[in-house]
């Protein structure tokens, strides 16, 4: 049951503004929960909105099971949609929300009542079927609503930022059962959301957006091990952003000397991308003092310690450490320091920053 | 609990006394006010009551029950009766079309809806005069055809019907815009048809606030004087609305009869008044009860929630 958009170009306003969806092309695996990320007004909800019918597309198509459905209404998608505020019905009960689409078929009543029973059980609200929305709490309404989507037994769920209006505890809590939940329904799921954790670990596949536009698409792994350009590299998990120049084919980040990307001439300034958890602090040995780092802070973050270094080169970077390891080196803020980087990602430097 | 209730309660106090005005202060203001009720509201009221039954009940009954009056009371319950229906089939269209979509000239087409509002009625009424009147623009077509509209019924009935359009309308446009289209968006992806989007989720959702507009659109057309005054010709029996029959009555020193006919006329407003109070008392304490419901109720049995489920 995939879900292909080719070529997906939508404008809101005057056709000079810029367009929320530029030449958009994806596909959403059958059985697999597919994210739609990035910074907000990089389009992703616009881009879920046009695979639900919710908008029309200046140019491009959208295919679900490998059917044209652009011009189809979401009247006839088949689409189950669940909104960032619910959209529960307040006039109607907990059950009535569920079994609304059900009844807009004309399902015989016996088979809606057993139905809503078990969609009640799978979302773990069994008892609040004679509830009112205002009756439940942000969670339990995302949970009904999620119900009364997979009640029409929907070709593809898609879910706009979800646990968006939910507090972290909630969310977290949310995200566990989404997972279980697919595992038990095996629905295609497209989801879209700026989280990145939640990115990371809901999803089997990523489509990062950027003004519009795919920034780069592939596994969890994939975007966050060998991101595509500077813009995946900071957005998803973090990371110190080191300048220099190439010599001699390297680059030099912090003490160490990485690999300049191909092709990159001498001198040409270059970005390293390092995730704090990448770089080791350690005392001098035998260094010039000129390369050493100096610690300015250190903050305690559970199991983990924050370092704050900042380089010879004026740039300051974040370390992640284990508190044992970092006990072990015995440092104060204020003194010298060297920084190893395990693993960086070097770009060229664009010219548009 | 209860000491975080008293000491906001303590708080309020004090609060109350500090922003407070001295007591000779707050005395006069108190008058002020009451005196401005008394002269401009209460005292207009009691006199059409008083002045209705200064000579008993019985000349009250017959003054109402005088075949002129009994036919202008027919006349502005029809009127009623068909410029509120149309202009809540209007407003609906109105309001659903101006919140649930996005169109050029909208700004436009909200400032016409108030169009009604911001004239003088005697305007409304003159603008069917020299539409449909005799030197109107189908003036000689609706002669020819044998179509009496103004100086008639149907005059009366689009004249109202104009001067009351923005009641139902407005109402709706404000409360369908402050809740937006979450609600039709997710039935419409749950394959619910235009007609059943309406029907079951927008109507149920403003239903307070349509009631309401219905209320006051009702209040308006069966009061309205300068528009109907000016299309309907005063023809005694046939196009007098109730309060063109107060002018009348009221021109020929008829006092009694006037003012019964007033009085029926104010004994509506003030219906109307407590049915709107009662109305919005409704809406509130139903969402209060589901609030207090929702806090006090422990998880209902599950046989009672499939019960729920088709009715």
């Amino acid at each position: 049951m995939t879900v292909r958009v080719e070529n997906i170009v939508k404008r809101f306003g005057n056709s000079s503004d810029a367009a929320a969806v530029a030449n958009v092309s994806f596909e959403a695996r059958p059985k697999a929960i597919t994210t739609l990320l990035g910074p907000s007004g990089s389009g992703k909800s616009t881009l879920l909105r046009l695979i639900g019918g919710l908008e029309t597309p200046d140019q491009g198509r959208v295919f679900i099971e490998g059917k044209d459905v652009t011009e189809l209404s979401p009247q006839h998608r088949n689409v189950g949609f669940v909104f960032q505020s619910y959209a529960l019905f307040k006039h109607m009960s907990v059950a009535e929300n569920i079994a609304f689409g059900m009844k807009i078929r004309g399902l015989p009543k016996a088979q809606v009542q057993r139905r809503v029973a078990e969609l009640l059980a799978l979302v773990q609200l069994p008892e609040y079927g004679a509830r009112f929305p205002s009756q439940l709490s942000g969670g339990q309404r995302q949970r009904v609503a999620l119900a009364r989507a997979l009640a029409i037994e929907p070709k593809v769920l898609l879910l706009d930022e979800p646990f968006g209006a939910l507090d972290t505890q909630v969310r977290l809590e949310l995200r566990e059962w989404l997972i279980g939940l697919h595992e038990q329904t095996g629905i295609t799921t497209i989801l879209v959301t700026h989280d990145q954790e939640e990115a990371l670990e809901l999803s089997q596949h990523i489509v990062l957006l950027n003004q519009g536009k795919v920034a780069q698409a592939g596994s969890p792994h994939d975007l966050y091990d060998h991101p595509a350009d500077e813009f995946v590299a900071s957005f998803l998990g973090g990371a110190n952003v080191i300048k220099s120049r190439v010599s001699d084919g390297e680059a030099k980040v912090g003490t160490q000397s990485v690999r300049a990307p191909a092709g990159a001439g001498e001198g040409t300034p270059v970005q390293a991308f390092v995730r704090p958890h990448n770089m080791r602090v350690r005392r001098p040995n035998g260094e010039n003092p000129v390369d050493l780092g100096k610690i300015e802070r250190l903050t305690r973050v559970g199991g983990y310690v924050k370092v704050y270094v900042s380089l010879p080169t004026g740039e300051s970077v974040v370390v992640l450490m284990s508190k044992g390891d970092l006990e072990a080196l015995k440092v104060e803020p204020g003194d010298p320091v060297a920084v190893d980087v395990v693993d960086a990602k070097v770009f060229v430097q664009s010219y548009s920053i | 609990m209860s000491g975080i209730v008293t000491q906001r309660a303590g708080n309020a106090r004090r609060r109350d006394t500090q922003i407070g005005e001295s007591l000779g202060v707050r005395i006069l203001l108190i008058l002020v006010a009451l005196a401005f009720l008394g002269v401009f509201l209460v005292a207009p009221i009691a006199t059409v009551f008083v002045s209705a039954f200064s000579k008993g009940v019985g000349p009250y009954v017959d003054a109402l029950t005088q075949d002129e009056t009994l036919d202008a009371i027919r006349l502005t319950l029809l009127t009623a009766g068909i410029a509120v229906p149309l202009n809540v089939l209007f407003g609906i269209a109105a309001a659903w079309l101006v919140s649930k979509y996005d169109f050029w000239g909208k700004s436009v087409l909200i400032t016409v809806v108030d169009l009604p509002f911001s004239v003088s009625p005697v305007i409304s009424g003159l603008i069917f005069v020299l539409l449909f009147g005799a030197r109107g623009w189908f003036g000689q077509w609706l002669t020819d055809h044998d179509v009496k509209i103004i100086f008639a019924v149907p005059g009366i009935v689009m004249a109202t019907t104009f001067v009351t359009f923005p009641l139902v309308a407005r109402e709706l446009i404000a409360v369908m815009q402050a809740q937006g289209s979450d609600e039709e968006e997710a039935a419409l992806t749950l394959g619910a048809s235009g007609l059943q989007i309406l029907w079951r989720i927008t109507l149920p959702k403003v239903r307070w606030g349509l009631l309401y507009g219905v209320i006051l659109c009702n209040a308006r057309a069966m009061g309205e004087f300068g528009a109907v005054s000016v299309v309907s010709g005063h023809v005694r029996g046939l196009t007098n609305t109730m309060p063109l029959q107060v002018e009348i009555l009221y021109n020929e020193y008829n006092f009694v009869g006037a003012f019964a006919v007033a009085s029926l006329l104010s004994a509506l407003a003030l219906v109307t008044l407590i049915v709107k109070k009662a109305v919005e008392w409704a809406a509130s304490s139903r969402q209060a009860r589901r609030d207090a419901s929702a806090r006090a109720l422990a998880p209902v049995r599950s046989a009672v929630s499939l019960e729920g489920v088709v009715q």
